[in-house]
């Protein structure tokens, strides 16, 4: 396919304002008459919520009005796939996020000095905090779900007694991770601004699903959707965290805004961000492997748990990604892997970047090497040796013959852009001698990502755009796959300019605009490229066809094939300019605009087995890294990190490396340094703010970090290009913990994230502990 | 509750205004003087996003009350434009992908137009212990490194 | 937007014991602000108290010398005293650990005065001061007082000042030129970090290879600043051998669970305490 604007590294549009400091971010907006907004939270994480005090708050200074659960006049609960969430608590709290009241004031000072003044009387519950006590308890969090499990994925291929009969070595291992926060650096904000016309609200703000936002504002508020309009403003990062906070959000700011007649902007602080919005499943593992004698890998067989919080959100597709993409892109016969989602009254978990198979990787690719360890054999040759190729059958039951296998390649150039397979020869004897108390370790971790939904979404799974072209020719676009700072607007113009085959000066992105282009499904799940192309083609395509017309109305029916390339419209002798194109369609009274839709072919999966073909492509990612770690102290140092990727086509390769940089400095904090101070007794999080949760800041990430793209087009994507948005961090946790462990000198000996000081120092002790060696 | 009186330059022009004790300085930028680029992000000065230059120095506006504003030459990023190293900071930023979501873009320009304009032959160790105090969730930080050594590098040609 | 009853800024010694006579209620001493704004931010702590902005005091920034000893401004912010040449020569312990605070947001605002009399059992600059036989000059009443600083510093955020005394300076022996040092700072991420512990040591050897001065101690771990002259006296006048470097680094983390009891942390400093201080010497005192 010859391509002309897609396949460059053309800049972001939407960059200079951002380094102008140009750019509207939701905390940003200002409008005059504006009422600001102050939630207030639960005091207990799980309790009966028997009355909200409202009337000590009502006389405080500036105080336009306090709504609670009982002001929403429509369904009192929202939720995008499982309706269970309650935008302001109504009778019941289910986690310490819960807000049960939101004051609306003249300023921000006095909308928080009234929320001091809410109370409220409970009957406190139990707090199931964490999924074994949920699953002992006889308490249940939602009654549709009795024994506290609110989703089961269960793979199954072949037969795994079998398959461990069959098996000469044998590794078995549990492994952990912890919540994890999103930590977009905006904290969220909307604002809701009410029409003088009709009851009708526009919301703007920190949003990454639209249309998920609309279904439930007309829920709870009982606006038709005709009369609900979202349009996001600049959002200062998501990674998956900025919908349903931000939908409860703005049926708190929309309800004060239908109410009062006024403008209402509500920002949280971060502290608030923390308390309140959905984190990343913990997931715990049971794993259990197996292989011959000579390092074929014959059988798995994993059953985990993950804490799905007090609602549902995106627990079970969670499960499902677990469950299919887990086993990763192996070869082998048996394949049994459980992922169940249990509610608890902590956090709701719900979407960030991965969505379960970062954990489920650094559960799998440990795994991996302690297997390969008891086999003799290194990382990198046990991978060589089981994984997927051409033709193969993945562990799910997907045979994978429709497009370039390049797991291998991939993982090739990794190990080679690290040196890997010469250094873990080098430091594992190094690493022999306790007297190197500061001691290197390379670790590999590799992975296959389903693009979009998969079969979970089956028939869901849908992308849409609207395409005018104006009578100058100019080209405006509007779709709700939204810009989050990756990168995707600009690619969609890319692909729009590709479609039309004009020049890129052509095409005007406009902003998300909920009442400009039909509903679409979110840029979630790395399906913006993908799905957006499909739909941008199919616009495209439609266009195409209409300005075709316009030309058989006035050349004849019988014009030849028309190319529209470079800006230049070309059939038969004729050479017109994309202008004269436009004109004349205008001339016949047609019209150039179309919608684009593009939905997932159905694959075949067989819920109820487990088994088939789980999502319609795949992306090969493959994080390599190196770590030096002091055993006397427990710090652990990035020495070097790569990430190498088949993304199908790069539609904008510059932006595929900033996504991978961005993706291996996200990985890493998950890795050794990110850890909220969940509480299993209150479901409290001790860890609030940016002082206690620790990111990485530039100074703990390498500077010789390498993004790598191993490009082979996908003939199932328009475009040719896949995803890049999770795969960019989703092996990145696993390889670092396989490299300490490596360090460590024992793979597996560290089996929970995070890696942090008191973790490896721990560790250092056990295996390197020795009072009496003398320190060199 | 009394107002306390205020005078400060901000990006070249005078201010005279009254502000609560209890403002902080992004309190008035944002609010009172109506510029939006500089951010608030952690309320806690551990961030970076908030940064603005102060007497010539980078510190958090999260962290500084009115009061201490007083009698100060402050810069945000809605004066870099206007300057020929801020102006190049911008453009060098885009030229190396250094901007993704955008919201920590600000304070990193700020700390690096103070670092050039202090010392232009910096090294790239240099750069980074300039923005240690930056953090970015985005684009794992060496992009943006990648484009101060560049500004670096174009300002030592001139 | 944060909580205080008024502000007001001072900008020299006579404004400020005027206001400090005058004004009713509470009092809360600025110096950078980023301690108190941080704890402002938490609750409505200061929401009677006055504000009274010390930064603009000049006198109190200054860092001058005089035969013996470094006279630091308490205002010096820590990336004045990071960047001074005279701190470098004379005290550069105390420069690395000025170095190490925070980010450079924060150390461009925020002072050695501050640092100390927060009383943040964490705080970076308090080991190495220590080791320098640090003294406080707190002006108090009207009057100048030079105090030890564990006599400031009472305990976890604690002093023995009332909140119209202020610090106005530091009084540092100079140390000479041939005395090496050590600061070693345990993050959880190398910036815009909390210490885990510190370690602070000074040492010097005579042209035999005999300790001449050493001072060693730790900080983030004790409820106040602790200096111990027995460990000291461990080593003065003795040319260390690998065994007595390991008695000194087993006295020192000894003193852990001994002053700060048997904690949670205690299973971590205490053996990285060890093996640490005996890195740190064996560095100084290069052996083969």
């Amino acid at each position: 396919m010859k391509t002309h604007t897609i396949g460059k590294s053309i800049g972001r549009i939407d960059a200079r304002a951002k380094v102008t400091g140009r750019a509207e971010f939701g905390a940003d907006i200002r409008l005059p008459d504006l009422l600001y907004l102050k939630g207030v939270y639960s005091e207990y994480a799980h309790a009966k919520l028997l009355a909200v005090h409202t009337e000590e708050a009502e006389k405080m200074p500036g105080v336009v009005i306090v709504v609670t659960g009982k002001d929403i006049p429509g369904e009192k609960m929202i939720g995008e796939l499982y309706i269970d969430q309650y935008p302001i608590a109504y009778d019941k709290v289910r986690y310490l996020g819960d807000v049960i009241a939101v004051v609306a004031a003249e300023t921000q000072e006095q909308a928080n000095a009234a929320a001091a003044r809410v109370t409220a009387d409970y009957e406190p519950l139990p707090v199931l905090g964490s999924p074994r006590i949920a699953l002992d308890s006889e308490y249940v969090i939602n009654e549709e779900y009795p024994d506290n499990v609110c989703g089961v994925v269960h793979t199954r291929k072949g037969d795994v007694a079998k398959g461990f009969e069959e098996a000469e070595v044998v590794i078995e291992s549990t492994y952990k991770t912890d919540f994890v926060e999103h930590a977009y650096l905006e904290p969220e904000s909307v604002t809701a601004v009410p029409s003088r016309m009709r009851p009708e609200l526009t919301i703007y703000g920190s949003m990454h699903a639209p249309y998920n936002a609309r279904i439930s504002l007309h829920r709870t508020l009982n606006v038709p959707m005709a009369q609900l309009t979202l349009r996001p403003s600049t959002v200062g990062g998501s990674f998956g965290g900025k919908i349903e906070t931000a939908e409860a959000m703005s049926i708190r700011a929309g309800l004060v805004a239908l109410k009062t007649g006024r403008p209402a902007k509500y920002t949280l602080t971060r502290e608030e961000s923390i308390r309140e919005s959905y984190k990343r499943h913990p997931i715990e593992f049971e794993v259990k492997l197996g292989a011959t004698k000579d390092g074929i890998l014959k059988v798995m067989h994993v059953d985990s748990i993950s804490d799905a919080g007090a609602y549902t959100n995106m627990s079970p597709p969670v499960a499902y990604k677990t469950a299919t993409l887990g086993p990763g892109p192996y070869r082998l016969d048996h394949v049994d892997y459980r992922a169940r989602a249990v509610l608890t009254n902590n956090n709701h978990t719900g979407s960030m970047r991965g969505f379960g198979t970062p954990q489920a990787i650094f559960a799998m690719e440990n795994s991996m090497d302690e297997l390969a360890d008891k086999l003799g054999m290194s990382p990198t040759d046990f991978r060589r040796k089981n994984i997927l190729v051409n033709g193969d059958v993945s562990g799910t039951g997907h045979l994978m013959d429709f497009h370039e296998v390049s797991m291998l390649s991939v993982m090739e150039k990794a190990a080679e852009e690290l040196d890997f397979d010469r250094k873990f020869a080098q430091y594992k004897e190094e690493n022999k001698d306790p007297k190197r108390r500061v001691r290197r370790g390379v670790g590999i971790a590799v992975s296959m990502r389903g693009a979009s939904v998969g079969a979970d979404g089956n028939g869901f799974d849908v992308a849409r755009i609207l395409i005018e072209v104006m009578k100058d020719a100019s080209v405006h676009a509007n779709t709700g796959l939204v810009e989050l700072g990756q990168g995707l607007r600009t690619a969609q113009m890319q692909m729009v300019a590709e479609g039309l085959g004009v020049d890129l000066n052509r095409v005007t992105m406009g902003d998300t605009d909920t009442s400009r282009s039909p509903a679409t499904g979110a840029c979630i799940a790395s399906r913006g490229t993908m799905l957006g192309g499909g739909a941008i083609f199919d616009a495209t395509q439609r266009i195409r066809a209409i300005l075709v017309e316009g030309l058989k109305k006035t050349y004849g029916d019988d014009i030849g094939e028309v190319n529209f390339e470079k800006d230049r419209v070309t059939f038969d002798d004729k050479d017109l300019s994309f202008e004269e194109v436009v004109k004349i369609c205008y001339g016949h009274n047609l019209t150039p605009m179309a919608p684009g839709t593009y939905s997932v072919p159905i694959t075949d999966w067989c819920e109820e087995k487990g088994f088939g073909e789980p999502f319609y492509t795949y992306t090969y990612s493959c994080h390599a890294a190196e770590v030096e770690v002091d055993l006397d102290v427990g710090t652990v140092e990035v020495i070097k990190m790569v990430g190498a990727h088949d993304p199908g086509r790069a539609i904008n390769p510059t932006f595929l490396h900033g996504q991978i940089y961005g993706g291996l400095a996200m990985a890493q904090g998950m890795a050794l340094l990110e850890n909220l101070g969940h509480n299993t007794e209150t479901g409290a999080l001790k860890n609030q703010n940016f002082a206690d949760y620790l990111l990485p800041t530039i100074l703990d990430v390498p500077d010789t970090n390498v993004p790598i793209l191993d490009e082979h087009p996908d003939p199932r994507s328009a475009f040719g290009g896949r995803s890049m948005g999770e795969p960019a961090t989703e092996p990145g946790a696993g390889a670092l913990a396989c490299a300490v462990n490596m360090a460590l000198g024992k793979p597996g000996m560290i089996k929970q994230l995070p890696f942090d000081l008191d973790r490896v120092f721990a560790a250092a002790q056990e295996l390197w502990g020795d009072d009496d060696v003398e320190i060199s | 509750m009394r107002k306390i009186p205020l005078s400060f330059t901000l990006n070249g022009k005078p201010y005279e205004i009254e502000a609560d004790p209890g403002a902080r300085m992004i309190d008035v930028i944002r609010n009172d003087l109506e510029l939006t680029g500089t951010k608030e992000g952690c309320g806690v000065g551990e961030c970076g996003a908030c940064t603005v230059i102060f007497n010539g120095d980078p510190v958090a506006s999260c962290l500084l009350l009115a009061g201490q504003m007083q009698g100060a030459e402050i810069l945000t990023i809605e004066a870099m434009s206007e300057f020929d190293l801020g102006h190049l900071l911008q453009d060098k930023f885009l030229e190396e992908d250094a901007v993704q979501c955008g919201f920590c873009t600000p304070g990193f320009v700020l700390v690096a137009y103070a670092l050039l304009l202090k010392n232009p032959n910096v090294t790239r160790e240099e750069i980074r212990e300039a923005i240690a105090g930056n953090i970015c969730r985005c684009t794992g930080y060496i992009p943006i490194v990648n484009a101060i050594e560049k500004t670096a590098e174009h300002l030592r040609e001139a | 937007m944060l909580k205080f009853r008024d502000y007001v800024r001072v900008e020299s010694k006579a404004e400020l014991e005027k206001v400090l006579a005058s004004v009713e209620g509470p009092v809360v001493l600025l110096a950078g602000g980023s301690d108190v704004l941080v704890q402002a931010r938490e609750d409505d702590r200061f929401q009677n108290h006055t504000a009274v902005d010390i930064f603009g005091v000049k006198e109190w920034h200054a860092i001058v010398e005089t035969e013996k000893d470094l006279l630091i401004g308490a205002m010096a912010t820590h990336a004045m005293i990071a960047d001074s040449p005279l701190v470098n020569r004379f005290a550069p312990i105390l420069a690395e650990a000025c170095l190490s605070v925070g980010s450079p947001q924060i150390r461009n605002h925020s002072t050695i005065g501050g640092n100390i009399a927060n009383a943040s059992p964490a705080a970076d600059t308090l080991a190495s001061l220590v080791v320098l036989d640090a003294k406080v000059v707190v002006l108090k009443d009207g009057k100048e007082h030079v105090l030890p600083l564990d006599e400031v510093i009472t305990g976890p955020y604690k002093t023995s000042l009332s909140d119209r005394d202020v610090i106005v300076s530091l009084r540092v022996p100079k140390l000479s030129e041939d005395v090496q040092h050590n600061y070693t700072k345990i993050g959880r991420r190398r910036a815009l970090s909390i210490s885990r512990m510190t370690i602070a040591t000074l040492l010097q050897l005579d042209g035999e290879g005999v300790v001449t001065k050493f001072d060693m101690t730790i900080g983030a771990t004790f409820p106040k600043p602790v200096a111990f002259p027995d460990i000291s006296a461990m080593l003065v006048g003795k040319k260390p051998s690998s065994d007595d470097i390991r008695a000194v680094a087993r006295a020192l983390s000894d003193k852990i669970p001994e002053i700060a009891g048997i904690r949670a942390s205690t299973r971590y400093k205490q053996p990285v305490c060890r093996r640490l201080a005996e890195r740190i010497l064996h560095e100084l005192i290069g052996d083969e």
